[in-house]
C-alpha cells in the first residue's frame, strides 16, 4: 500500500494504481470516521476570501471534495 | 444547511489542465470551474499539496455532513445525491445532531459519474481520457457513449430525492424485459 500511495498528490497520469489506492481507501473507509469531530481548517474561496469550518457550529454543514476534472 | 465545495487536485490531468503547480494556478482553476460547473454555493481551494483533502481520506468524491456540533453526522465516500437527501431528512428529524442514517455509505454510485462524467474528462483532452482507458477499460469510453444519451438519462442521474418504490420496480421490470428481448432476438437470429 505504501507503495501504491507514494505517487504525489499532484500526479501528471492517472494510473490504475491509483484506482486501487481509492478502492482500498474507500473499504477502510479512510477519513474522519462518523460521530467524530471533523477537523477545523480554513481556506481561500474563489474570491480570495477565508472560509473556516468552526465559524459554521450551529449550522449543519455539506462539505464536498471534487475534481474540476 | 451551508454547502461548501473544496477544489482538491486534477484527477484526470491533460494538456490544457495540467497538475497544479501553484496556488494561484489552482485558484484560477478553481473560479473556472464554479463559473462552468454553475456552482451557487462557496468553493475554496485547498492547500497545493491536498492538506484537508488529505486530512479528510483523500478520495475522489467524498461529501461530509457535519452536524451542528462540528461532529460527522454522514460520510458519503461517492458523493450520490438521493442518498444525501435521505441523510440530511434524518439529521433534520434529529434535531441536526448525531449520527444520521447509519453514519456512512460507501457504495460506489457509478450511473451519475457515468451520465455526467465527459465533461470533466473532456477538460484533459486527450490525455485524460487515453490515462482512463489505460487504467481501467472502459473508463472514459463509456461516459462518451453515455453521455450522448444525457437527455434521456439526466432526470434519473441528477434526481436529488430516492425513486419511489413503484418507479424502482418499474425500471427492474423495464431492465429484465429488454434484456430478455435481447436474448431472445440474438437467439432467432443464430437458429
Amino acid at each position: 500500500m505504501r507503495a501504491l500511495t507514494d505517487s504525489p498528490y499532484n500526479f501528471e497520469h492517472f494510473r490504475t494504481r491509483h484506482l486501487i489506492v481509492d478502492a482500498v481507501r474507500t473499504w477502510r473507509l479512510s477519513g474522519i470516521k462518523p460521530g467524530e469531530y471533523a477537523p477545523d481548517f480554513e481556506l481561500d474561496d474563489t474570491e480570495g476570501q477565508g472560509w473556516q469550518l468552526g465559524a459554521h457550529r450551529e449550522r449543519a454543514v455539506l462539505v464536498h471534495f471534487g475534481s474540476p476534472t | 444547511m451551508d454547502f461548501v465545495d473544496v477544489v482538491t487536485r486534477q484527477a484526470h490531468p491533460g494538456p490544457e489542465v495540467p497538475p497544479y503547480s501553484t496556488q494561484q494556478q489552482k485558484r484560477e482553476d478553481a473560479v473556472a470551474y464554479k463559473r462552468e460547473e454553475h456552482i451557487p454555493w462557496t468553493v475554496v481551494v485547498d492547500r497545493l499539496d491536498g492538506q484537508v483533502h488529505r486530512q479528510y481520506g483523500a478520495l475522489p468524491d467524498p461529501t461530509y455532513i457535519i452536524d451542528c456540533d462540528g461532529r460527522v453526522a454522514f460520510y458519503g465516500t461517492f458523493t450520490h445525491a438521493p442518498t444525501l437527501h435521505r441523510a440530511f431528512e434524518a439529521l433534520r428529524d434529529q434535531e441536526w445532531r448525531g449520527v444520521a442514517l447509519g453514519g456512512y455509505d460507501r457504495r460506489p454510485h457509478l450511473f451519475a459519474a457515468l451520465v455526467d462524467g465527459w465533461p470533466a474528462l473532456r477538460r484533459g483532452l486527450p490525455q485524460s481520457a487515453i490515462d482512463l482507458e489505460t487504467a481501467t477499460p472502459g473508463g472514459s469510453s463509456l461516459p462518451f457513449l453515455v453521455y450522448q444519451f444525457r437527455g434521456l438519462l439526466r432526470p434519473l442521474a441528477r434526481r436529488a430525492t430516492p425513486l419511489p418504490a413503484t418507479t424502482r420496480v418499474g425500471l427492474s421490470l423495464a431492465a429484465i424485459a429488454g434484456a430478455t428481448a435481447l436474448v431472445a432476438a440474438r437467439r432467432a437470429r443464430s437458429t
